[in-house]
């Protein structure tokens, strides 16, 4: 297995092209807007976004993520809702299993259904909570429920396994992200600090791995935002491990929880598709 | 029925209002469509329909700089949009007749 950087992770935390990659971003998903048209879009939200060359991070803050961006341009557009994965081969939908163990002391398995029918599996993934914690992590339904508190850093591996004839190039995470609280539904804003911030990592196989977890393989990209353009090669029967490491920014003394149902932008044989994982629920109220 | 779902519906017509009654940028026509009750409309759904417009014709835009920021995007109706709007109205007048016709029924 091969691992490839397409960016420094120091580009994306240097103060400027954040504009540029957040822009780029949106444009990603605006595949059926002709080409010419999305260079002008994307040239465009530079312009009006760009001037004090804000990093990607502070893009996020002030407008939000790029896919939920781009998709709301898509409704004002009229255009579809972003385009359905193209199945050119019926296979069998898996159940992926995965284990998820808190600081190598709890653990347990929790299935999840995986919608996208290429046959890859997403398990186990572990969590590094404190495991004294009353209630630090609870299974709510298909919702891993997380306790963090202010400042609290969480660490998640996701194994990825391919079992298909393809090879699979992950080549991001597009995390959704929402906000509950005392039963509404918020959305992040400009005018919201950041609630978390990832570090996404990816497996190498090469020299200079970092530890993450205990295992040697693991290379920590160290990239201050939740989108990254992270692309990983697993060839059939291989896998590959994405660790994303969460830093909750704040708390609240109301009830109130992020919820974040992570997908794997990817390609495979050629073409664009997510492999869905399962969703994550952070429960914000842990305010000292 | 969904008051966010109904206001999408005429969004168009709305920004073609705010636009006959003289050019306006990205904000402020934010702003105009808040005041008018289009609060659920983020900056990404508007800058789309802006741009779709322009695409279709109804809608031109010049860059014109700015002392506190950058170069704001004016956009005005074309000819095709007054008409478009005017066409809109129409159907728009029509169409909360019939709806006015239907719930007199039911009194």
């Amino acid at each position: 297995m091969t691992t490839r950087r397409q960016q420094a992770p120091e580009t994306l935390r240097a103060g400027s092209g954040g504009a540029e990659e957040w822009a780029a971003a949106v444009v990603k998903r605006l595949p059926d807007v002709p080409t010419d048209e999305r260079a002008d879009i994307e040239r465009d939200l530079v312009d009006r976004f760009g001037a004090d060359s804000p990093s990607l991070a502070e893009m996020h803050r002030r407008h939000g993520d790029p896919v939920r961006y781009a998709d709301e341009m898509r409704e004002g557009m009229q255009l579809e809702p972003f385009p359905p994965r193209v199945i050119r081969r019926r296979r069998r939908v898996l159940v992926a299993a995965a284990t998820v163990s808190v600081a190598g002391v709890v653990g347990w398995w929790w299935s999840n259904g995986v919608p996208d029918p290429y046959p890859a599996r997403i398990a186990p993934w572990t969590f590094d909570q404190d495991p004294t914690a009353p209630g630090a992590v609870d299974e709510v339904g298909s919702v891993l429920r997380v306790q963090v508190a202010d400042g609290a850093t969480t660490s998640i591996t996701f194994t990825i396994e391919n079992l298909g004839d393809d090879t699979i190039r992950i080549d991001g995470m597009l995390p959704a992200v929402g906000f509950r609280a005392e039963g509404g539904s918020y959305t992040f804003g400009p005018e919201l600090p950041p609630v978390w911030i990832v570090e996404l990592g990816a497996i190498a196989d090469d020299d200079d791995p970092s530890t993450l977890g205990g295992d040697p393989m693991i290379s920590r990209f160290d990239a201050s935002d939740r989108w990254q353009v992270m692309p990983l090669i697993i060839s059939p029967g291989e896998t590959g491990i994405v660790a994303m490491q969460a830093t909750i920014q704040y708390c609240q003394s109301s009830p109130g929880a992020i919820t974040d149902r992570i997908r794997f932008e990817a390609t495979i044989d050629g073409e664009r598709r997510e492999l869905d994982g399962p969703e994550l629920s952070f429960d914000l109220s842990g305010c000292p | 029925m969904n008051e966010s779902q109904l206001r999408k519906g005429v969004l168009d017509l709305a920004v073609l209002s705010i636009l006959a009654r003289g050019e306006s940028y990205g904000y402020e026509l934010t702003q105009d469509l808040m005041a008018a009750g289009f609060d659920q409309l983020g900056d990404a759904t508007i800058y789309g329909t802006l741009r779709r417009m322009e695409q279709a014709g109804w809608v031109t835009s010049r860059l014109v700089p700015s002392s506190d920021g950058p170069a704001r995007k004016y956009h005005s109706l074309t000819r095709a949009g007054r008409a478009s709007l005017s066409d809109g109205m129409e159907r728009w007048t029509e169409l909360v007749a019939s709806l006015a016709a239907l719930m007199e029924e039911r009194r």
